[in-house]
């Protein structure tokens, strides 16, 4: 693999790693916050992208990038206050069986407005430039953008919780409900807040994923399951791990793309060119089998990995 | 027909009589059926049910009996499926002679097996961590199987013919009807075992793991081994409901262990209703049915699924089944005469919200998805117009309106009962 080939794939990977941790905070938050893991998270980012389409064909994707994610985030505020609060009552279970119905209806309303086919969301003029060069290949100016949105997004949640007063009363609702609560906090409404900010993150990732991954409506349930391996293997609630998870996830998956080796290369190398035909056609299967193609297998193999070994995830404080 | 049944005296000649009493029902109902709708197409559509209501039945096991949420139960229905498609095939170039109503039990079998294993790594805890291991399984499984296309087919799946195996009991099961015979003495013998599971005491075990887990470590079980037995025998039952699936269609995809069928079994069980043992059963027939007519009626076929899904996790976590018993409980109760006319309102608000709903979604999809089709529709023998104001308004206003008027009627009806038992009691 050459330098040019390690080079492309660390940045890819990191903007990647970087785009799904967007996501995967948002739903972090929420999970240390209800106990629950929000199924309809990605179909949030999937609304943020269809939202971003829409408002940037108006006034354009600046002011998309803004208004987009506050609409997704009301939205989510509004799922949390009349459904969420209200299923509360039957437990994790009847929360979780909630959002999975709202990821349905969610999947199902979009193609009823936008239709079944992908939308034609482009990269906005103003960033459609190439940014610099490296071994003679221009790197886009959008991607650029799109990491340091993240990386920005990224510091200025951590700041918030960290260091300022709202963080603080945000973290204790999270551990001390009851507590905070006597304190005169509104704790419903910050765990509403919570909710609708963490909706509202995957609102940015849709709208600056959306021209890069493609608009449609499965592209929920593509990303979904990943978003959960990453949850699951960085830990349950921390989001350390969520982010060391994500970036793993990403250089697994841009790596997996750009190395060009099949196991027939492999038994290439030490002089064997087919594969013994006595041993049937499975065999044969596993000799055409390329990293390209496990690419999208890893990161569910590195989930069950993980359990066996570490069932409380890289970062996680329980089992 | 509770699952959650822990009094269970010895059994009297009596109430063994009550007890096989609606399983005599059943089978009659088996027999009948084929006569009454014996035409090739409502045979298949029955075949379709009964594989459903197997799987949902399967399903139940997880979710109602262990409150187990498995996101990965239709993996078990594809590798069953494709267990039973490659028996035949081997023992059809073997040319070996193996009775077809047999080949579930193979399917099933090897259901058993991988869910040992993936029992064995999704049980160690309940909750939100097993839903998520059972999504990634799942997931891995089906991104695996792209890798193996000698097994599971490329696009075009894995087909068979099944009467390769040749004639036996009787049948050559080339018609339709042949495999709804095994379709139907399959759903017998799966409900009879996980309705004698529910009662033994493992299955007793499984619904106090469901209830509180840590008492249950304590008493010196342990709830990771009870877990993961319930998830093998539900594996299991699923394999055999894959291989009947498998049977009738004469193919197998690796659609069939996709996302859609982990949610479809999920929604069927759930909406049926997880607290009685044959409210499974009552949801895959509901569900099924309306996959099949409402699909051709209304593309928003769906959006009616996963909003009546919505509806159910809402307002009655019981489910269908739930409701049924309520409706028999309130005609056992002797008072349905005072409560039946704000029943009747109730149940008027609900049909105008409905409607109201339904003009709502059928006009958003005529506007959007179906815009080719031209603004006129006729919905509920309503003609109506995407581009009229007055069409959406009549939406509006029956949807907003007997949601409103629901409110104080239940708030009555409320009242009412607490009077009513106060009655009784003075």
């Amino acid at each position: 693999m050459s330098a040019e080939v390690i080079t492309f794939s660390l940045l890819n990977g990191t903007l990647y790693g970087m785009l799904l941790f967007l996501l995967a905070s948002g739903l972090t938050l929420i999970f240390s916050m209800m106990g629950v893991l929000n199924f309809a998270h990605a179909s949030f980012f999937m609304l943020g992208a269809y939202f971003g389409y829409e408002i940037s064909k108006i006034v354009g994707f600046f002011p998309a990038l803004i208004l987009a994610p506050v609409l997704v985030g009301l939205f989510g505020a509004l799922i949390e206050r009349y459904g969420l609060r209200r299923v509360h009552k039957f437990g994790h279970l009847g929360e979780l069986l909630f959002t999975i119905g709202v990821a349905f209806v969610i999947e199902e309303a979009i193609q009823m407005i936008w239709g079944r086919s992908p939308m034609d969301y482009q990269v906005p003029e103003a960033l459609n430039f190439t940014a610099f060069e490296i071994f003679g290949t221009g790197y886009p100016a959008f991607r650029l953008f799109m990491l340091i949105m993240s990386v920005a997004i990224f510091a200025g949640l951590a700041l918030l919780l960290t260091r300022t007063r709202v963080g603080l009363i945000v973290k204790a609702s999270l551990t001390h409900p009851e507590m905070v609560s006597m304190l005169g906090h509104d704790v419903p409404l910050v765990f509403m807040s919570v909710f609708g900010v963490g909706s509202a993150l995957a609102g940015v990732a849709g709208v600056i994923g959306g021209p890069i991954l493609i608009t449609q409506p499965s592209m929920a349930a593509a990303l979904g399951p990943i978003l959960f391996v990453i949850v699951v293997v960085g830990g349950l609630g921390s989001l350390t791990g969520a982010f060391i998870a994500s970036l793993l996830v990403g250089f697994i998956q841009t790596f997996a793309v750009a190395i060009d080796l099949s196991v027939a290369d492999v038994f290439g190398l030490i002089g064997i060119t087919q594969p013994p035909a006595a041993l049937g056609a499975l065999v044969s299967d596993i000799w055409n089998v390329s990293v390209s193609q496990v690419g999208p297998v890893i990161p569910y193999l590195l989930l069950v990995v993980m359990l066996i070994f570490r069932p409380m995830g890289l970062i996680g404080k329980r089992a | 027909m509770s699952v959650s049944t822990l009094d269970t005296p010895a059994p009297g000649a009596g109430t063994r009589l009550t007890a096989a009493l609606p399983w005599v029902a059943i089978t009659a109902t088996l027999i009948v059926l084929p006569l009454l709708f014996s035409s090739n197409s409502m045979i298949s559509t029955l075949n379709y049910l009964g594989t459903m209501a197997i799987f949902a039945l399967s399903y139940n096991v997880l979710l109602g009996q262990t409150g187990l949420l498995s996101l990965g139960h239709g993996t078990f229905f594809g590798l069953g499926g494709f267990i039973a498609t490659h028996a035949i095939l081997h023992m059809a170039d073997a040319g070996v002679s193996f009775p077809l109503p047999l080949i579930p039990a193979i399917g099933g079998f090897g259901a058993l097996i991988l869910g040992f294993f993936g029992g064995w790594l999704a049980s160690g805890r309940g909750g939100m961590p097993f839903a998520m291991i059972t999504l990634g399984l799942a997931e891995l499984v089906y991104a695996a199987a792209a890798l193996f296309p000698s097994i599971y087919g490329s696009e075009e799946g894995v087909s068979f013919d099944r009467m390769d195996l040749g004639a036996s009991f009787g049948m050559d099961y080339g018609p339709t009807v042949d495999i709804y015979v095994i379709i139907a003495v399959w759903f017998l013998i799966c409900a009879g075992v996980l309705y004698y599971f529910s009662k033994t005491p493992l299955g007793l075990l499984t619904n106090a793991v469901r209830d509180n887990a840590e008492r249950i470590e304590f008493l010196g079980f342990s709830a990771r081994r009870v877990r993961m037995l319930a998830y093998a025998i539900a594996a299991a039952v699923a394999g055999v409901a894959g291989s009947l699936a498998a049977l009738n269609f004469e193919i197998m995809t690796v659609n069939e262990m996709g996302a859609a069928t982990c949610m479809l079994v999920l929604l069927m069980t759930y909406i049926g209703g997880t607290k009685h043992f044959f409210g499974p059963v009552l949801g895959a027939i509901v569900i099924g049915l309306m996959k099949i007519w409402l699909s051709d009626i209304s593309p928003a076929w769906m959006m009616y699924f996963g909003l009546l899904f919505i509806f159910v996790v809402m307002v009655q976590p019981a489910g269908l089944a739930g409701i049924l018993m309520d409706g028999i409980a309130l005609l056992r109760s002797g008072s349905v005469g005072a409560q039946a006319p704000l029943l009747g309102l109730i149940g008027l608000a609900g049909a105008i919200a409905l409607a109201g709903i339904v003009i709502l979604i059928e006009l958003s999809y005529r506007a959007g998805l179906d815009a080719t089709l031209g603004p006129q529709i006729t919905v509920l023998g309503l003609p109506l117009s995407t581009a009229s104001v007055v069409s959406w308004v009549l939406g509006l206003v029956c949807a907003g309106g007997g949601v409103i008027a629901m409110r104080p009627l239940l708030d009555r009806l409320d009242t009412l009962r607490h009077s009513l038992s106060k009655g009784e009691t003075a």
